[in-house]
């Protein structure tokens, strides 16, 4: 295997895809670490914005504390993975920022570089939540056009199904 | 890695899973594969089952020649993929039948053999047909404790982008 993109971001759950290259898959020959700024927080916005409108909020953002701030954070998040990606025995490691949609940027990054597998890690939100934020994993493997693992955490709850409440105990 | 757990449908992935085995993951001892039939068809009925009434109707289709049409198919699947993967050189093959509900079959097996990873097929299903028919690996994403990885065709995916709502603002 020759190239992978890892996304991460400062969740927990980032953590999981670390344990992926312990025994999962076969060393790749190159990993590319991909950390997504989102310039809007979390805020639900982003979703209605197009393409002009997210590169006005680009602009407007250049230069100002709150970027150097998302900047400074993602330097931080790269560096601890890359870290990590090292200690584990795995050589070339590039880091990547990108701003704007993480689900989109990591698709776009995926085909930019050609790569052949995406790892993420999953959040392990649920229901309410999962269904208002969205859930970056969900999109990425929805829109991937190559292989996606979705890492997981261990000490994950046990999720409550929609199903499961139709069971009569 | 010891464990894997396949799960396949038809024998159109083929290509995907083999090459998986192939290129990215590591080889290992055991490699499960599991096919679930659907009992229900593709009807959106199975969601809205308890247990109890699931074990009605797979008891009302035992020995009905619905039932039989399904385990022929079952096992093709199967002796297809198994293989497959046996002249691929991959490890130790087992094959397993379940009925039910997919996503949940799939966790079950998955967390009865303490498998180290699931692999999934992707259905390619567009946006609304998802959301009316639900979609197996999604549902094994979600819920499950080890990592899930969800193998790629060809052209899936383009369709999911196609329609993606944020698209529709995009002023070219």
């Amino acid at each position: 295997m020759k190239k992978v993109l890892v996304a991460v971001d400062d969740t927990k759950a980032s953590e999981s895809v670390v344990s992926v290259f312990d025994n999962l898959v076969r060393p790749p020959e190159e990993v590319i670490l991909l950390h997504v700024e989102r310039l809007e927080g979390r805020s639900l916005m982003i979703d209605m914005l197009g393409e002009a409108e997210l590169s006005t909020l680009k602009e407007s953002l250049q230069g100002t504390e709150y970027k150097e701030e998302l900047d400074r954070k993602a330097e931080r998040i790269l560096n601890h993975y890359k870290k990590k990606f090292e200690h584990g025995g795995l050589i070339c490691v590039k880091t990547m920022v990108r701003e704007g949609i993480p689900s989109e940027e990591i698709a776009r990054v995926a085909e930019e570089e050609n790569v052949e597998l995406v790892i993420v890690g999953c959040s392990g939100k649920q229901g309410l939540n999962r269904l208002i934020t969205g859930c970056v994993s969900k999109d990425v493997e929805r829109s991937s056009r190559v292989p996606v693992i979705v890492a997981k955490s261990n000490e994950e709850e046990a999720p409550c199904g929609l199903r499961e409440a139709a069971i009569i105990p | 890695m010891k464990k894997v757990l396949v799960a396949v449908d038809s024998p159109k992935g083929t290509k995907e899973i083999l090459s998986l085995f192939r290129n990215l993951v590591s080889s290992p001892e055991d490699v499960i594969l599991l096919h679930v039939e659907q009992l229900e068809g593709n009807s959106m009925m199975t969601a809205m089952l308890g247990e109890a009434e699931m074990t009605t109707l797979k008891d009302s289709l035992r020995g009905t020649e619905h039932k039989e049409a399904l385990d022929r198919k079952a096992e093709k699947v199967l002796a297809h993929y198994r293989k497959e993967l046996e002249s691929g050189g991959v490890g130790h093959v087992r094959t397993m039948v379940r009925e039910g509900h997919p996503s949940e079959e799939i966790l079950r097996a998955a967390h009865e053999e303490g498998v180290d990873l699931i692999i999934v097929g992707c259905s390619g299903k567009s946006r609304w047909r998802r959301y009316l028919t639900g979609c197996a690996s999604r549902e094994v994403e979600k819920s499950a404790k080890v990592p899930v990885l969800i193998a790629k065709g060809n052209g899936c995916g383009e369709h999911a982008r196609l329609w993606s709502g944020r698209e529709a603002y995009v002023i070219r």
